[in-house]
């Protein structure tokens, strides 16, 4: 263990205390208080204090009476009571309230108090992780309901205008006219499957341990090359890739994967309509253990303004194209997964440059 | 009696619905399109609208940037003279329905549309504010 878990002994007789700090000094931090005030000025101080142990008979206020007060104001240090025999009526009572997680009889022996400390050092601990437990539960229930929000928009919507369509196509004979209609229904039908399959690659991004292997990465280019070649070679997008690898690199390859094709169909889904120097440039570079990827686009740029928030779950930066505001979510959470860094910089009208460091696993 | 439409809405298809539903239903009418709330407030403030006695907003909800709902508070804010020749349709795929519910009761919304916006639909909301209907199979 690398750090020594922390006590507050109180105990109105120095004695006691001096001889628990000489007993237990070297394998915990003690910290001593003569009454109930001092040991609040620990508490108060020191909020990593872990086990506190009380004298039940003290003059003023008995230890149960100690711990009742503090139970509020400090719920997470676990109380143990140390008293003798003729107490036993109050410490039954102040178990049975919750007040005392166990008590030690006097006069104590050093096992009892080490076995004390680490079962409450135990118990504070599962309470702890209880804690982010509950945390991280109410950030999925956050996340819910802002996914309950988008389903209305990002998957009904484009079900409702392909419907939408289907009722109106029914009263058109122009075969030109359906056409165009059917145009449109296809894009409707693409947008739901973009957000069908970004919201697979959100949740198996999240749920998901990492593999890690050796990357190439100019077998990943090959593959980037093969995927979105044709649509950028008939779309007169000029598509380079780069690479620099002189070292070994090891990191979770569908999760890199993920990160560069959520990227690289941004810089195609983005690119000014009416340009004839269309392109994206792909430079990934490996020296000391760091990768780093530099995508960059003559797309239509995003306003600064909008630098920090791009990567938040369901933010659109622009009106005229859609997406489903997961995209960017995704790649940074996988980046932080493998402990990587995205960072972007953008002229409206220009392009845009995202770049990323991953650390080699 | 002269009308004008205004589409508020970003979605290509919805789009095309619904210009396509006022061609058929209402004949050749001004239509005016916008992707945000914000460009059709800032028309609609500026009285750009051509004249007409009447002018109809289909609106969607989930707009980038502004929500159409603040278009519907800021609306309301414009002098009289403007607003009085205006009625909104709210045309929506949001399943939210307390929002629904108090957005109908604002003074100015005539109807909440459901999307799919169909023929059948729409029918029952030009009926509803009195728009006679050119030519209709449904």
């Amino acid at each position: 263990m690398s750090e020594k878990i922390k006590v507050l002994y109180i105990d109105d007789e120095t004695d006691n205390l001096t001889g628990f700090k000489a007993a237990f000094r070297t394998e915990y931090r003690i910290l001593l208080a003569e009454n109930a005030a001092q040991a609040i000025e620990h508490l108060a101080k020191n909020a990593d204090i872990r086990v506190i142990f009380c004298d039940q008979r003290m003059p003023g206020k008995t230890g149960v009476e100690f711990f009742e007060q503090i139970r509020t104001m400090f719920p997470l240090p676990i109380r143990i009571l140390i008293t003798g025999y003729a107490d036993i009526e109050a410490v039954i009572s102040a178990i049975n309230r919750g007040n005392i997680f166990r008590y030690i009889r006097k006069p104590w022996i050093e096992q009892d108090i080490t076995s004390a400390i680490e079962e409450g050092n135990k118990f504070y601990i599962a309470n702890s992780m209880l804690q982010v437990k509950n945390q991280e539960l109410q950030l999925a229930y956050t996340e819910l309901d802002k996914f309950a929000y988008s389903v209305s928009h990002d998957l009904r919507g484009p079900l409702t205008g392909i419907l939408g369509a289907i009722d109106i196509g029914r009263e058109m004979s122009d075969i030109n006219e359906i056409k165009e209609l059917l145009g449109m229904m296809e894009k409707s039908v693409f947008k739901l499957e973009d957000y069908i399959s970004s919201m697979h690659d959100y949740y198996s991004s999240r749920r998901g341990e990492l593999k890690i292997a050796d990357i190439d990465f100019n077998a990943v280019a090959e593959e980037l090359k093969d995927v979105y070649g044709i649509y950028t070679s008939t779309n007169k997008i000029r598509f380079d890739i780069h690479i620099d690898q002189p070292e070994p690199f090891r990191s979770d390859e569908i999760v890199i994967r993920m990160i560069l094709n959520n990227l690289v169909t941004n810089a195609i889904k983005y690119q000014k309509k009416h340009f004839n120097g269309k392109s994206i440039d792909i430079n990934i570079s490996v020296h000391d253990a760091i990768a780093t990827i530099v995508i960059s686009d003559t797309g239509i740029g995003i306003p600064e303004s909008h630098f920090e928030e791009i990567f938040n779950l369901f933010s659109r930066a622009t009106s005229h194209k859609a997406g489903s505001g997961i995209g960017l979510y995704n790649v940074k959470g996988a980046l932080i997964k493998l402990g990587g860094h995205i960072g972007v910089s953008s002229v409206v009208g220009e392009g845009t440059v995202f770049t990323l460091t991953i650390p080699s696993k | 009696m002269k009308i004008g439409f205004i589409i508020v809405e970003n979605i290509d298809i919805d789009i095309y619905i619904a210009t396509e539903l006022i061609k058929r239903m209402v004949g050749e009418v001004d239509i005016e399109t916008f992707v945000t709330a914000d460009a059709a407030l800032n028309y609609i403030t500026l009285e750009k609208a051509p004249a007409a006695d009447r002018h109809i907003i289909l609106l969607d909800l989930m707009l980038p940037r502004m929500h159409g709902s603040n278009f519907i508070s800021l609306f309301e804010e414009l002098p009289d003279h403007i607003k009085d020749s205006y009625q909104i349709a709210i045309v929506t795929s949001s399943m939210n329905k307390g929002e629904l519910e108090r957005l109908s009761k604002r003074p100015n919304v005539e109807m909440i549309i459901e999307k799919p916006l169909t023929r059948r639909k729409f029918k029952s909301f030009l009926e509803k504010i009195n728009i006679p209907i050119a030519y209709t199979k449904a």
